[in-house]
């Protein structure tokens, strides 16, 4: 993708791209659109089809539909698991989220604003820990819960996705941005208390950065799949990734499940795509602004 | 096709290997004291349709009650260690007769024989070796995938071929057929999946693994097992086998189109054949699994157990239970019928009643007796097959070579002198007595 864009900022500079650079950055973003887009079209024609004609059919095209069929054996599956899946995703997406937004604001605020000992040390630390990668913190996680008696539970996945380093790192960088010390000066001033500062101005100076946060945990938190792959045991806990991996698994097995797997995969796009579409606004100058710091 | 889940999950395993640390110690409580009172036990599986059956137990069984797990899948082995070493693992799980081998030797398994002991009459004693890897039983058997042959009947016919008997028939035909069409292979071995290789040496006699008093026998380059190798050899040589992928769902075209004439298959998987077969079905036909030695004649099988896991308190009323869903007329019936789409075939000793309800409608022109080759398939599991204590580690060593094989970048034989050295290498490393067979 870098090529892409390199491509096409390089005519830049005042002067006309010339046609070449043109035709030659089209293409290149014609083959990306396309790239992107072959495995939803593919997801969107494979899911119309029963099981006899998802293997003997040209996969690209539609042949007779069974849209209706697929989608009414994904929600009657094991009394309706898969709604229960979906619903349990987006509250821990949205739970999640929330919290651990909250969480990075609040600490990205005090890391920002406050000169205490060993600040420069703490930041350090926290913005090494978001280099670990969560896959590798799941075990010990594990662990941890299992001696507190709280693994399959609602809080061995939720309490893990409150705290999440870059989501801090992110909220100082937001803070030192949008809140200017002189506000925070006046509101002191006028006799508010540290706690109503950081509630009524900073919170809501710091709002776009916080739903900027907030999306890339949701989306994040969605597509999630080993800590509750660790965490959780039976399948009415479920967030719809792992319940589909669940279904991958024993397509192999006992019987063919691939069109519920299918079906089931474009459908749990749906939320999401929702998500990104409402908020699409605030994603962009979210990037741009942090693209900027 | 289990080759490929264990591949998607190799990451999982990984990371997990990495920061397990393995209780070695052997799990030598043997609790056969009775349990007394109302007890409560947890069982992991993934199978279709238990949890009905455990619904049925519990209502009949108010004293041993069963809560039921649906665990996601083979990622399961790796939650279960995770389970075992933080202490709060469930007293049963659904495994292979692969994992149950490696779990039993890791010390993360209970000792069972003597409470089990009651119950061995009911299982094969292919069956019951799969649960008692090493001698001693570390579960009950669950449920069994005799090994047979399905071959297209019509192009069998066109290319004047007879349904082999012995896998030499299988070359010949192979070959023959190739002479009226060069395009048409006989078998198919997928460049993922060795397991062709182990049902061909079960099927020949071999023991890779065999207990001996307080050692193991490593038997890769036995005669047995080199004749078994020999076959997979001629098929790569002469070309007569096809390398569709089982990672692929759409592998049954395959056989669908006539790409591919004959294959040995199991019980699992006649269910979904009416679906998947959408061209061919009605010109296939069973036989029996190919033979090295008529005289001798033997198949081989998977195994599903249930694993009796370290710390279960009540192993007595959990084998009650794993035997009642495994070997009572009650549950077997409700399990093998296809609309519980549980996919298990029994592990009992008298499959008959079980088998007429689990052949497709529509797959076969009804010229050979299904039901008698599946239930000579179960009859005749070879015995001899035994899971070592590495074997899980043995398997993977193994599919890195077989991509070669299939290559033709390496020969059979190379790859089994390999497999006896490393396993009697890996073997010597984990502290476990072993030598080579015949030696």
């Amino acid at each position: 993708m870098s090529s892409v864009t390199k491509a096409a900022a390089a005519p830049g500079g005042g002067a006309r791209p010339t046609r070449r650079a043109v035709a030659l950055t089209t293409s290149l973003l014609v083959v990306f659109l396309l790239y992107s887009l072959a495995p939803t079209w593919f997801l969107l024609v494979a899911s119309t089809k029963n099981q006899t004609d998802l293997y003997s059919t040209f996969g690209l095209w539609f042949s007779s539909n069974h849209l209706a069929d697929n989608f009414q054996a994904v929600w009657s599956y094991h009394d309706g698991v898969f709604g229960r899946w979906i619903w349990n995703s987006v509250l821990y997406s949205t739970v999640g989220a929330a919290g651990s937004t909250l969480i990075s604001l609040a600490a990205g605020y005090g890391l920002a604003k406050f000169a205490f000992r060993g600040r420069g040390a703490l930041f350090a630390v926290i913005v090494g820990a978001s280099l670990l990668p969560s896959t590798l913190l799941a075990f010990p996680l594990y662990l941890v819960f299992a001696k507190i008696g709280l693994t399959n539970t609602v809080w061995a996945v939720l309490i893990p996705y409150f705290i999440n380093p870059f989501g801090v790192y992110l909220g100082k960088v937001y803070a030192d941005s949008s809140v200017p010390n002189e506000l925070m000066e006046a509101a002191r001033i006028d006799g508010a208390g540290e706690a109503r500062i950081f509630v009524s101005v900073a919170l809501r100076l710091m709002s776009t950065g916080g739903i900027t946060i907030f999306m890339l945990d949701f989306i994040n938190i969605w597509n999630n799949f080993f800590l509750p792959l660790f965490m959780l045991n039976g399948e009415r806990t479920f967030p719809v990734t792992l319940g589909l991996f669940s279904w991958v698994q024993q397509a192999q097995a006992s019987r063919d499940m691939n069109t519920l797997v299918l079906s089931g995969s474009l459908l749990s796009i749906i939320p999401l795509a929702v998500f990104m579409f409402a908020l699409q606004r605030y994603w962009r100058s979210g990037i741009l602004m942090g693209s900027l710091k | 096709m289990s080759t490929f889940r264990k591949r998607a999950t190799a990451g999982a395993a990984a990371v997990l290997s990495l920061s397990l640390v393995l209780a070695a110690c052997s799990s030598g409580d043997d609790t056969s004291a009775t349990t007394q009172g109302k007890v409560q036990l947890e069982f992991w599986s993934w199978t279709d349709g238990i949890q009905q059956q455990v619904a049925v137990w519990n209502k009949a069984h108010p004293d041993t009650q069963v809560k039921y797990v649906n665990a996601a899948g083979d990622t399961v082995y790796q939650k279960l260690r995770a389970a075992i070493t933080s202490g709060n693992a469930p007293c049963l799980a659904k495994m292979d007769g692969m994992n149950l081998a490696t779990f039993a030797a890791d010390g993360l398994l209970t000792d069972i024989t003597k409470i089990a002991a009651p119950y061995k009459s009911r299982y094969t004693a292919a069956a019951w070796n799969a649960v008692s890897p090493g001698g001693a039983t570390y579960g009950i058997p669950m449920g069994s995938s005799p090994l047979f042959t399905a071959y297209r009947a019509d192009l069998f016919q066109k290319y004047g071929l007879k349904a082999p008997t012995t896998w030499d028939d299988v070359i010949a035909a192979g070959k023959a057929a190739q002479r009226k069409d060069k395009n048409v292979k006989i078998y198919n071995m997928a460049g993922e999946d060795p397991s062709t290789l182990v049902d061909l040496s079960w099927q020949s006699g071999a023991q890779w693994y065999k207990v001996a008093g307080d050692h193991w026998e490593i038997g890769f380059t036995s005669p047995e097992a080199l004749r078994a190798g020999d076959v997979v050899q001629r098929l790569v040589d002469d070309n007569l086998a096809s390398n569709a992928s089982y990672a692929d769902p759409g592998v049954f075209k395959t056989w669908d189109l006539g790409k591919t004439i004959m294959m040995t298959t199991s019980t699992w998987q006649l269910p979904i054949y009416d679906t998947n077969f959408p061209k061919s079905k009605g010109e296939w036909q069973l036989a029996d699994a190919p033979l090295f030695d008529p005289a001798k004649p033997q198949t081989s099988s998977n195994f599903d157990t249930v694993g009796f896991l370290k710390g279960c308190k009540y192993p007595d009323r959990a084998a009650q239970f794993a035997t009642w869903m495994s070997s009572s007329k009650e549950s077997l019936t409700a399990l093998t019928d296809p609309a519980s789409k549980s996919g298990l075939f029994p592990a009992v000793k008298d499959v008959s009643p079980y088998v007429d309800k689990i052949i497709p409608k529509e797959m076969f022109n009804g010229k050979s007796d299904s039901a008698q080759i599946i239930t000579t398939a179960a009859s005749r599991v070879g015995e001899q097959w035994q899971y070592g204590p590495d074997y899980a580690s043995m398997y993977s060593e193994m599919q890195k070579q077989w991509g070669k094989v299939m290559k033709k970048q390496m020969t059979v034989k190379a790859m089994l002198t390999h497999l006896q050295e490393w396993v009697l290498a890996d073997l010597k490393h984990k502290g476990v007595k072993a030598v080579a067979a015949g030696s």
